[in-house]
């Protein structure tokens, strides 16, 4: 009898781990709602103010209008709630003139609300306001030139790229005045208590409600300035594991699966009925080295550490999803540079360690955070790094943490990632290249005499000169960085085939789902 | 026994203030950083620093803690750093799901359990009563995590029986909430479609859950059954000639029960700890969940919240096993 | 105790994992950290008998190495629980008393609070390492000990044996150590046995959400979260460490309810 008990747990076993049907269930979901399967738990507002996380910002994108936006390309500038605007010889004033629109409350979009909108950025102060404050000194800078018109004056000249990195970023979404006054309190006099989870925006969604670790429901504004959108709901259904994700996409419980592994995207691509579409992001990975210890002070040990990486290896890794790249500029944006001078070279690096003096090597700790396949990835560096005598000393831990040591200056060694926050290449060159905005550079405490075309190149007006400054300055970190940027990722996105519109851009708007359809 | 329970709530909350006190310090302690857990690696300094300021974490801990006291004195948990929200609304909204899930396991483990006791105790010696005490042994041996990923995969993903991960299909109208508990809100709305969905959910990870609850009740029940079984009352029983259906459920069961509730009020307290692994798995939005966001991104006030909402429950269940084996045998007296 | 079949296997479980754990060095067919990525990810065949992980890595010959892993968790852990425990909890019962009450409110304290939930939170302040979720488990399990002894010694203090021992003027310490001590012994051994299984499964579950050893170590609880990633397609890669983790539980449950039966029939009725 215990063996035919065996027999049944082997035959229960034998289906699990049988090769998975190949081809998708019937989609469950009706055909006017988009299911998006992904990891919500990154959202802690959705106040465009404080918003400034993936999964917020992209809502926000959706729930409020800008008062500009960029090409779904990245090519140019587009008009949002701004029909049409002008700007001042000197590039520091623009002009606005709004369209006629109503927030979702039925209120008619005005002037003094993209005022009451910027202005409650600087009030509020919160993560994502630099974006607006690097460039405009004072709420007072912001003033309504009339019913429909916005005049905003820059600190500096603002190429029109540049000023969209301000205008069309989420963080400026336009609020109803009247609404969040309503749903102020004396020690909220911002409402942003309430506007954690409620809506006030004019965007082409409404938020319909946010449960947290459930999900996050939107509905078609009827009225959109453009045009009522397509998909009449859409359900960002939470699902922090990838596999459940991975097992709702096959089971046609969810159209759209965001946070598959790399792996896994590959497993998809292979079914009928389900295609991956991938797309550059403006996104860096790098290996960091802290100067302030005292091996990573050497050049030469920073560069033979950059000869030494397997950057092939890593590639295989992330199952190629990541575009191998090594400046500090990613692909695709404004003054891109493509040079990868470092590949593996062990007889060089060894050269340069004996060059620095430390041909018997060092020891060194490398802070990895738990994420997929981060931890393999360093498991390769340690080996590749023991090649030139640098003894690794992998821990594996939470981002959060390492941020603590990172800002602290702490560190030794660290895998980490930038995103942009705004599509120009000054977001990157202040991060890697400028102490004085004590980003990365001063993380890592390299004070570098570039960091003076840093600003210089964000006020140059010409673009053959300023671009000719930010290659000087990512050849310089290049050379000399305390950076080894091993890969430009890509951002994948899974769904089924009878999803239409759904295209990635490298924008940190990612998705723009308001041109979605369903077959 | 009123002065004993007062008596009990008296160490009980001496204990929670004191798992308070040391969960303060831990998480204090806890390199990094809440706020910068919370604004990710790209946010300024200037702005790490004031909002530092903004939520009092630049005082000393002795000065927090007494400010969390105090606030906590007056019903007031404080807000999520991770949410934006009050913690007792988080906890409100998040309590209701463990519940459900619980309450399911338990009564899935407790009846299953029973039966596979009796039957085990009754066949006692025979083979059946040896394969279940073997396949109990595995059953206690697979990590909750593993047998839930392993049957998600193979219920859910390739035989298609069971839905997925979550608490209702996704666009199953969630009935309006009276309870929280969205089995009974979906009854009291008399929406069929969603109590139909709600309790196809419930399955998978109530099982799951419920696994370990399962034999150890099964494994008490078989023991202690064992034991009355050879008492001489039962014999007599036997010896009048009732039917053996009567003589087991009637008299031996009755007798047995004692340490059989008592081991399910245990298991009910213990399923808190596999919900945190279990609500990972099967994403079920509910406090095991909120738990490990809350420690995984360092936010105080939503692991003080959790840590009190915790040792509460688990304390009163402790006392809620102890009365009810007085009630049941009146040779215990409480002191 | 070896003519209960269940018992007998798992000594026999237990008995080949330590002679595994000892022997492993000379029979892994691998180097279990040595990573080969160009044979990342592939199915068990002869030259890989449980496939390869994410990094190519032999799963065979780190679950060999595992098992050390697993022992050195099982065995610290109970060992530092019960030296933290056990004396607390003889002294204490022994002596009665203001340090007794203290000893009793400090082990509420510790069991107001789910097991796995209090490591969670010990683990996540100091920081994920083998070691630490050692400290952490033993933290979260000694109060269980210290009450056992304590409940014992309460109980063989009254005992006409140990009174007389005092009547004829033994000493506080020699009374404690040739009479109160030995009693304790059997109730822990008890309980030990039946914990082991229970440690190493709160180790796995402390891998599994975040909290576990470091890479490349082959600890088996992070190689199923590591592995369950690629669960729907390369399912070798966690579902060997879940059976091996099975497994080893498997033998420390059935040894422990053997150990138990041999040593304290009476103690048989109560679950664990």
């Amino acid at each position: 009898m215990r063996i035919r008990q065996a027999l049944a747990i082997l035959m229960l076993v034998a289906v699990a781990i049988a090769p998975a049907a190949a081809g998708a269930a019937p989609s469950r979901v009706p055909a006017n709602v988009l299911v998006i399967g992904m990891n919500t738990s990154d959202s802690v507002s959705l106040d465009p103010a404080q918003a400034f996380e993936f999964t917020s910002v992209w809502v926000n994108y959706h729930l409020y209008d800008t008062l500009v936006d960029f090409s779904r390309d990245f090519a140019r500038v587009v008009p949002r709630l701004a029909s049409s605007w002008t700007a001042s010889a000197d590039l520091k004033t623009y002009t606005f003139t709004l369209r006629p629109s109503r927030f979702h409350s039925g209120a008619p979009v005005t002037a003094d609300a993209v005022v009451f909108s910027i202005q409650r950025v600087f009030a509020l102060k919160m993560a994502p306001s630099f974006i607006v404050t690097d460039f405009i000194k004072a709420p007072t800078d912001v003033v309504a030139a009339g019913p429909n018109r916005v005049r905003v004056t820059f600190n500096q000249a603002m190429p029109e790229m540049l000023m969209a990195s301000v205008l069309a970023n989420p963080v400026t979404g336009v609020v109803d005045p009247a609404l969040v006054r309503r749903n102020s309190t004396p020690a909220d006099p911002q409402g942003n208590k309430w506007l954690t989870d409620h809506d006030a925006g004019s965007g082409p969604y409404i938020l319909m409600g946010w449960t947290r670790n459930l999900k996050i429901e939107m509905r078609a504004f009827d009225n959109y300035w453009r045009g009522r959108p397509k998909m009449g709901r859409i359900f960002l259904q939470d699902m922090p594991e990838a596999t459940a994700q991975m097992l709702a996409l096959q089971q046609g419980d969810i159209d759209v699966a965001m946070g598959l592994l790399p792996g896994q995207f590959k497993q998809v691509a292979a079914q009928p009925g389900f295609q991956v579409k991938q797309t550059p992001t403006f996104t860096l990975r790098y290996l960091t080295m802290n100067v302030g210890y005292e091996p990573f002070s050497k050049k030469e040990v920073r560069n033979a550490v950059k000869y030494a990486l397997d950057y092939e290896a890593y590639k295989r890794i992330f199952e190629d999803t990541i575009d191998p790249g090594q400046t500090i500029v990613p692909a695709n944006m404004f003054a891109h540079l493509k040079d990868r001078p470092y590949q593996r070279n062990i007889d060089r690096a060894r050269a340069l360690m004996r060059e620095a003096g430390y041909e018997r090597g060092f020891k060194a700790e490398l802070m990895v955070p738990v994420d997929v396949p981060l931890p393999d990835v360093a498991a390769k560096m340690k080996e590749d790094l023991a090649q030139i005598g640098i003894e690794v000393d992998v821990k594996v831990l939470r981002n959060a943490d390492i941020l603590g040591v990172y800002r602290a200056q702490k560190h030794q060694l660290a895998i980490q990632r930038w995103g942009a926050d705004y599509p120009d290449p000054d977001n990157l060159a202040k991060a890697f290249a400028d102490f004085d905005s004590r980003v990365l550079a001063w993380r890592n405490q390299w004070d570098h005499p570039v960091k003076a075309k840093v600003k210089q190149a964000v006020q140059e007006r010409d673009p053959a000169r300023r671009a000719a400054l930010y290659t000087e300055i990512q050849k310089t970190v290049l050379d000399e960085g305390p950076y080894a940027i091993f890969a430009y990722p890509l951002r994948l996105v899974a769904m089924r085939t009878s999803v239409k519109g759904l295209d990635p851009s490298p924008l940190y708007t990612t998705y723009d789902m308001s041109n979605v359809t369903k077959e | 026994m009123w002065a004993y329970i007062v008596r009990r709530l008296a160490l009980a909350s001496v204990a929670i203030f004191g798992v308070l006190v040391i969960v303060f310090v831990l998480s204090h302690v806890i390199p990094g950083d809440p706020v910068v857990a919370i604004l990710g690696g790209q946010a300024r300094e200037d702005i790490v620093e004031s909002l530092r300021q903004r939520w009092g974490l630049d005082r000393p801990i002795h000065e927090q803690f007494i400010r969390f006291i105090g606030r906590l004195l007056q019903g007031d948990l404080g807000t999520s750093l991770a949410t934006n929200r009050p913690v007792a609304d988080d906890l409100r909204a998040f309590f209701p799901a463990t519940i459900e899930l619980a309450t399911t396991a338990i009564v899935i483990g407790a009846l299953a359990g029973l039966a596979v006791g009796i039957i085990s105790a009754v066949a006692h010696g025979k083979w059946i009563d040896h394969l279940v005490r073997f396949l109990s042994l595995i059953g206690l041996s697979m990590p909750v995590f593993w047998l839930g990923l392993i049957l998600l995969l193979l219920l859910y993903a390739r035989l298609g029986l069971l839905p997925g991960p979550g608490q209702l299909d996704i666009f199953v109208t969630r009935p309006p909430s009276v309870t929280g508990l969205i089995t009974v809100d979906s009854l009291l709305a008399r929406d069929y479609a969603a109590l139909r969905s709600a309790l196809g959910h419930l399955v998978l990870p109530a099982v799951v859950l419920g696994s370990h609850a399962l034999v150890g009740i099964a494994r008490i029940t078989r023991a202690s059954m064992l034991e009355v079984l050879g008492q001489d009352y039962v014999k007599v029983a036997r010896a009048k000639g009732l039917a053996e259906r009567t003589v087991i459920l009637r008299h031996a069961l009755k007798n047995a029960l004692l340490p059989i509730i008592t081991v399910i009020g245990i298991y009910y307290g213990g399923l808190l700890e596999g919900a945190v692994l279990t609500e990972t798995v099967f994403a079920w939005p509910g406090l095991g969940r909120y738990a490990t966001n809350a420690m995984l991104s360092q936010d105080f006030a939503a692991i003080m919240g959790v840590t009190i909402l915790i040792a509460l429950i688990f304390s009163l269940a402790n006392l809620a096993v102890d009365l009810a084996y007085g009630l049941l045998n009146p040779k215990i007296r409480y002191e | 105790m070896l003519r209960n079949p269940l018992s007998l296997a798992g000594a026999l479980l237990i008995g080949g994992l330590i002679v595994l754990a000892i022997i492993s060095p000379y029979i892994a067919p691998y180097d279990p950290i040595q990573t080969d990525i160009a044979h990342r990810l592939e199915a068990p065949s002869r030259a890989h008998l449980f496939g390869t992980d994410a990094l190519g890595r032999d799963i065979f010959s780190r679950i060999l190495y595992g098992t050390r892993i697993s022992l050195r968790i099982a065995i610290l852990t109970a060992l530092i629980a019960t030296t933290i425990g056990a004396p607390l909890g003889i002294i204490t019962g022994y002596f009665r008393g203001r340090v007794d009450d203290l000893l009793m409110r400090i082990t509420d304290m510790f069991m107001a609070f789910p097991r796995l939930i209090l490591a969670m939170a010990i683990a996540a302040a100091l920081r994920p390492t083998l070691e630490n979720v050692i400290i952490a488990i033993s933290l979260a399990a000694w109060p269980a000990y210290a009450r056992l002894a304590r409940s014992v010694a309460l109980g063989l203090r009254e005992e006409n044996y140990v009174e007389a021992a005092r009547a004829i003027g033994a000493g506080p310490l020699r009374v404690l150590a040739r009479h109160v001590f030995p009693g304790v012994i059997s109730p822990i051994t008890i309980q030990i046995s039946l914990d082991m299984g229970g440690i190493i499964l709160t180790a796995a579950g402390l891998g599994f959400i975040g909290f576990g050893a470091q890479p490349p170590t082959p600890e088996w609880g992070v190689m199923i979260s590591e592995g369950r990633n690629y669960i729907t397609q390369e399912w070798w890669v966690s579902t060997f460490p879940g059976i091996a983790i099975s497994f080893v539980v498997l033998g420390f449950n059935m040894l422990g309810d053997g150990i138990r039966d041999v040593l304290d029939p009476r103690l048989r009725t109560r679950g664990h």
